[in-house]
């Protein structure tokens, strides 16, 4: 390749009928028309003024099926040229990365695109087409800025979400408090209606703080990003401690809470704190639909290789409709008697999180009798 | 004998209310401090078996507050009450030496029994 092919008169505007034999240059890239040429075996190289098939003796058809080149990336010219040998094996070749040096000293950078040429049904030599991809350079980098801003942009996000959930956490911080206060009596002794709905404040409260975690964890995994860091865990202890956790809730409306753990090794290889929330997700809503003094029963068996997880409760179960679209990113419960409650944002993050650990996650529910959460993980798998 | 508290927060509404609900809880709150100069003056002329301290101060910030109180006293006891929920953040106080971390907002049986924890160890 010593010689600079655009310095060589004969072939400029051929190339365009060429290409209609053959493939299309790549978005972005230009062929250079005076470029095409032919290689020989020994590299030496020269112009011709040819359609495709006519320069390399394949039908159209065969040049349909030979537009699907294998790429080379290519970072040098001495394995460009060594990459150009193999075009003697009867593949084409796109080899990029490639420079062009001009006899001034320049360089750009260039894109050889190499067809095997065919002589009494075999392949004698080569022909090719330098491309400038100065074009394409170009849009690279305008992807690499675009791409850029859009990781600026979910930083932003994040930042935006972690100062506004922790701006509502303040105040929140004093509601609650002053919420327990009077629920204890300690500003004076309440009606049993005033300490009812107090309590119900309180279970609100704790509604936007799980919808905050949500928010949180949502935005550290916008584009997929989640980090998960599996290990051993117990989904037994995973739930007791959920229940631990919501105790104050579970106790207020006076929800019965039935364990059924039918298989007993409920070890898992899975991240604790991913686990952990999508329980937490479950339990936390049941608790929610569930009436004072209801029930709630948590099932754990062994279904088919996978720990099978059913989170059943009381309430007043749902659509069809409903159920179908639970999973759907910010999608929102339908407006129940005591207010409109959202269940998206967790249950969206609880199926990425199972399926992300092999698992499935779904709902069976019917209109007056409850619904019933499942989610699975393998046995021993995990993320 | 009740345990002797410092609360250090830059809202007052929320250490109103932590007053009234550690005094309830049979705790002592020997000082407030809304931040962290005064945090550090309070804690050497009141030395309290608890600071609660908050993360984000308008002088400087919680974490540098635990590292110079446990400058001051080795055996310091510090419960990290905060809105943030950086995992980092929270792994830095924990190795500064902090006992504990409790994330806003919160309950008040969450409250004591970090509190007790941190008492405890």
């Amino acid at each position: 390749m010593g010689r600079d092919p655009l310095s060589e008169p004969g072939a400029a505007g051929r190339f365009e009928d060429a290409m209609e034999a053959g493939r299309e240059p790549h978005a972005g890239a230009r062929v250079l028309a005076e470029s095409i040429f032919e290689v020989e075996r020994d590299g030496s190289f020269k112009i011709v003024p040819a359609t495709l098939e006519r320069i390399t003796g394949f039908s159209r058809e065969e040049l349909e099926l030979l537009t699907l080149p294998n790429v080379v990336l290519v970072e040098d010219q001495p394995l460009a040229m060594n990459a150009i040998e193999s075009i003697f094996e009867g593949s084409p070749l796109t080899i990029q990365e490639v420079s062009l040096f001009s006899e001034g000293g320049g360089s750009r950078p260039v894109e050889l695109i190499v067809l095997p040429k065919k002589q009494d049904g075999k392949v004698s030599s080569a022909w090719g087409a330098v491309v400038d991809t100065g074009d394409r350079m170009a849009l690279k980098d305008q992807v690499a800025a675009l791409t850029e801003g859009q990781e600026r942009m979910k930083e932003m996000l994040r930042d935006f979400v972690n100062v506004l959930s922790r701006d509502i956490r303040q105040p929140l911080t004093s509601i609650l408090l002053i919420l327990e206060m009077m629920e204890s009596g300690h500003y004076g002794e309440m009606p049993e209606t005033s300490k009812e709905k107090t309590r119900k404040l309180i279970d609100m409260v704790e509604r936007i703080k799980d919808i905050l975690a949500d928010a949180l964890e949502m935005s550290r995994s916008m584009g997929g990003d989640f980090r998960f860091e599996p290990g051993a865990m117990s989904l037994k202890d995973t739930i007791e401690d959920v229940i631990k956790s919501k105790e104050n809730a579970i106790w207020e409306k006076h929800i019965a809470v039935k364990r059924s753990y039918r298989e007993k090794d409920t070890l898992v290889n899975a991240d604790r704190k991913a686990i952990n929330q999508v329980v937490e997700t479950l339990i936390g809503n049941a608790v929610q639909s569930t009436p004072d003094r209801g029930e709630i029963t948590i099932d754990v068996n062994s279904v088919e290789g996978h720990l099978q997880v059913a989170v059943s409760d009381s309430g007043e179960g749902m659509s069809d409709d409903v159920v179908e679209s639970l999973f759907d990113r910010f999608d929102i419960d339908p407006i129940r008697e005591g207010g409109v409650m959202s269940l998206g944002l967790g249950l969206y993050l609880s199926k990425r999180i199972i399926n992300k650990h092999g698992g499935r996650i779904w709902c069976e529910s019917f209109i007056g009798l409850g619904s019933t959460f499942f989610f699975t993980i393998p046995k021993g798998g995990g993320a | 004998m009740s345990r002797k508290i410092m609360i250090v927060e830059d809202r007052e509404s929320i250490t109103t209310v932590m007053v009234e609900m550690l005094n309830v809880s049979g705790y002592e709150v020997v000082a407030t401090a809304k931040n962290g100069s005064e945090a550090l003056d309070k804690y050497s002329s009141h030395n309290p078996d608890l600071v609660l301290l908050d993360l984000v101060l308008p002088d400087i910030s919680g974490l540098e507050v635990a590292r110079r109180i446990l400058e001051m006293d080795h055996n310091a006891r510090i419960l990290v009450v905060t809105a943030l929920s950086d995992e980092g953040m929270v792994k830095e106080c924990v190795d500064t030496g902090c006992r504990g971390f409790l994330l806003k907002p919160y309950r008040m049986v969450e409250m004591i029994r970090e509190i007790e924890k941190a008492l405890s160890d």
